[in-house]
């Protein structure tokens, strides 16, 4: 008996880290990317003909708040930049040559990817651990978005158990309504010690016939001056290449 | 020989459509990497048909003297070309700026330097600009009572690209953490003389221009101010903030020093300026829907603008020109040779108008189209445009745009007044 209840307690400690999905979590968004970092992105929208349309971004982040994020191409949105601090965003077109404030669920690209998706900080910063379920292969996360200002109300987020990075994520609306799946595939290790999918594909059921990629290249951590994530800098964010 | 042809095609093209597959989406970073010198533009083409009002007093003050045309075909080209160099801490953009513009009266070219200037960065907070540069100050969409330093904006057309003026800036930024997250500082020295930025006022001045950016628990706020010289002191201040995650506030106050405003006597001549000091202001709401509807309502006070009845005076007497012929009358009339600058021929001359704007982004799932609509209402006359317009962006490096404008209104309104009763634009852009 005595054996049984030294056993329980060495377990215990184990146990209740595998299902503190909180934790899960955070290991997730340390896996997928450096606390601070920059990396290079192509956004492919595919329309049910085949027909594609895409962007290139350069993206700097820095903690659990800023973001911002460049586009390189196509040539018609050339220096477009969007900011984000916390839960404010704004995007800068030079040709209007100031920042306007907008909102993470508004697209710039159009399609199925949406400005949160684009500027996504961590799913921590984001999002509660509501519930933890675990099979085999992978744990099954019920996140809950902490503020309305969040895109998604509801993330069912499916993590491989071995690597800790997400695999499939459901996100739905605060009615309950299933607005897209995003899948992660094509492991690639960066360098670094990064090592996460290099590749992000997203349907929607509102988008029949369509898909949204998102492709990562040259993700490498970097430190960055806070002045970098100003409505000042965003004219200028082309010079942090 | 056929049997094993046959499947080795079939071999090859299923093999070729996996090779396919497998590379479906590729991304080769190396050729977005940064380069010292980058030249991007557009070319722009824009015919544009209008029926005319002859009854307009506008339309007369173009008219007077010269055969009358019952519809109106222009057609203008535009190319915009955008150089850019980098070096360690030096930076330059150059931006030239050439429209050719084909109407009744023949062809017109115009050809400017927008932008031009040499950048110094020492750290990501501070940043030194010499040169011509296009400073766009203030939240609101359709006017900015804050923008001092700025050339005039078509109400009607705000995006449309705009000169610069030639400026000694810096730019210092400091972020914290707490309420206060963000504070900015730009500051810039204008000179003004006959031959450098002489538009901006009398010459022989030189300016100097401060914004205050401040990013306090979520609300952006900006203090600025424009000291005395080819113009009056300047001071302003204008905020936005998410009052929801859909639902943004904006607002714009100005505060004017003699300000001159122009007047017309009862006998159609230009009358002694009188001077005074004004204040102007803006108030604007953002909303977007769960469709991707935004709809945008401002209001503004514009305290420089004419009363109604100064107005209505400027239009009796060129109404009294074009039915006496007579042009030496429209020449005691304080004009501008730009009709679009002149102060009571200028677009929103007047004190109160409010602006509403919606655009709907991709409609019934129409990837890349945005149809849009915007009205512009003169509160003291009751007169106002609508300008439905729908724009496509869905054929890479292509902008399509068709753009109605209908004005309406009364004899001796803004909108009844206009050169065209109604006006159709398609607009073309090219980029690369």
């Amino acid at each position: 008996m005595m054996r049984f209840v030294v056993l329980c307690l060495l377990l215990l400690p184990y146990q209740a880290w595998a299902l503190d999905g909180n934790a899960i979590l955070a290991q997730v968004d340390k896996n997928l990317a450096p606390d601070s970092y920059e990396m290079y992105r192509k956004l492919i929208n595919q329309e049910p003909d085949g027909s594609r349309k895409e962007f290139v971004l350069y993206t700097a982040k820095k903690g659990r708040t800023s973001m911002v994020a460049l586009f390189l191409s196509p040539a018609s949105d050339l220096g477009r930049t969007t900011l984000r601090i916390g839960d404010n965003m704004w995007l800068y077109i030079p040709k209007v040559g100031k920042p306007l404030r907008i909102t993470s669920l508004q697209s710039v690209v159009g399609g199925i990817f949406n400005n949160s998706d684009l500027m996504r900080l961590e799913f921590s910063t984001e999002y509660e651990v509501k519930d933890v379920n675990e099979t085999d292969d992978e744990y099954v996360l019920d996140l809950k978005a902490k503020t309305k200002a969040v895109a998604y109300d509801r993330l069912k987020m499916h993590v491989n158990r071995d690597l800790l990075l997400p695999t499939v994520i459901e996100a739905y609306a605060a009615s309950g309504l299933l607005v897209k799946t995003l899948r992660y595939k094509k492991i690639k290790d960066y360098g670094n010690g990064v090592v996460r999918p290099s590749v992000l594909e997203t349907e929607s059921p509102l988008y029949k016939g369509y898909k949204a990629v998102m492709l990562f290249a040259n993700i490498v951590p970097r430190a960055f001056s806070d002045e970098v994530f100003s409505l000042n800098y965003m004219p200028r964010v082309q010079e942090l290449r | 020989m056929q049997r094993f042809l046959i499947p080795l095609v079939c071999l090859c093209i299923v093999s070729q459509q996996l090779w396919a597959q497998e590379d479906e989406f590729v991304f080769d970073v190396e050729q977005f990497q940064p380069k010292p010198f980058e030249f991007t533009g557009y070319l722009e083409l824009e015919p544009e048909y209008a029926k005319t009002n002859q009854e307009g007093a506008l339309y007369q003050l173009q008219f007077l003297g010269i055969n009358p045309e019952n519809t109106l075909n222009q057609f203008t080209t535009t190319v915009e070309l955008e150089g850019r160099f980098r070096k360690g801490i030096a930076s330059g953009k150059l931006l030239a700026h050439s429209e050719i513009f084909w109407d009744h009266t023949g062809e017109t070219q115009d050809h400017a330097l927008f932008e031009g200037f040499l950048s110094l960065q020492p750290d990501a907070g501070l940043v030194f600009d010499i040169g011509k540069k296009a400073m766009r100050w203030g939240k609101g969409y359709a006017w900015n009572p804050v923008a001092f330093v700025e050339r005039a904006k078509d109400a009607g057309d705000p995006d449309l690209a705009r000169e610069g003026y030639w400026i000694a800036a810096l730019d210092w930024i400091n972020r914290f953490k707490g309420p206060l997250q963000t504070f900015a500082v730009t500051a810039m020295v204008l000179p003004v003389d006959e031959d450098l930025n002489e538009e901006f006022g009398k010459p022989d001045n030189n300016h100097l221009a401060t914004k205050l950016y401040f990013l306090y628990r979520d609300i952006d706020i900006d203090l600025m101010f424009l000291t005395e010289g080819s113009r009056g002191a300047q001071w302003g201040l204008d905020f936005s903030k998410n009052l929801a995650p859909h639902f943004e506030i904006h607002g714009e106050l100005a505060y004017y020093e003699d300000v001159t405003h122009r007047r017309v006597t009862d006998d159609c001549k230009t009358g002694k300026p009188v001077v005074d000091d004004e204040l102007s202001y803006l108030l604007g709401l953002r909303y977007r829907t769960s469709e991707d509807i935004t709809l945008l309502l401002e209001y503004y006070y514009n305290g420089r603008g004419n009363t109604q009845t100064q107005q209505q005076q400027f239009y009796r007497c060129v109404h009294r020109a074009w039915q006496a012929g007579d042009e030496a009358l429209l020449n005691q009339l304080p004009l501008n040779e730009d009709i679009d600058k002149g102060p009571f021929s200028k677009p929103n001359p007047m004190q109160r108008y409010l602006g509403f704007r919606s655009w709907w982004e991709e409609p019934a799932d129409f990837l890349y189209l945005t149809a849009g609509l915007q009205v512009l209402y003169n509160l003291d006359d009751n007169s106002y445009s609508i300008a439905p317009e729908v724009s496509y962006e869905g054929f890479k490096d292509i902008e399509l745009r068709l753009r109605g404008t209908l004005p309406t209104g009364d004899a001796l309104t803004e909108w009844g007044e206009k050169p065209n009763d109604y006006k159709l634009q398609a607009q073309v852009r090219l980029y690369f």
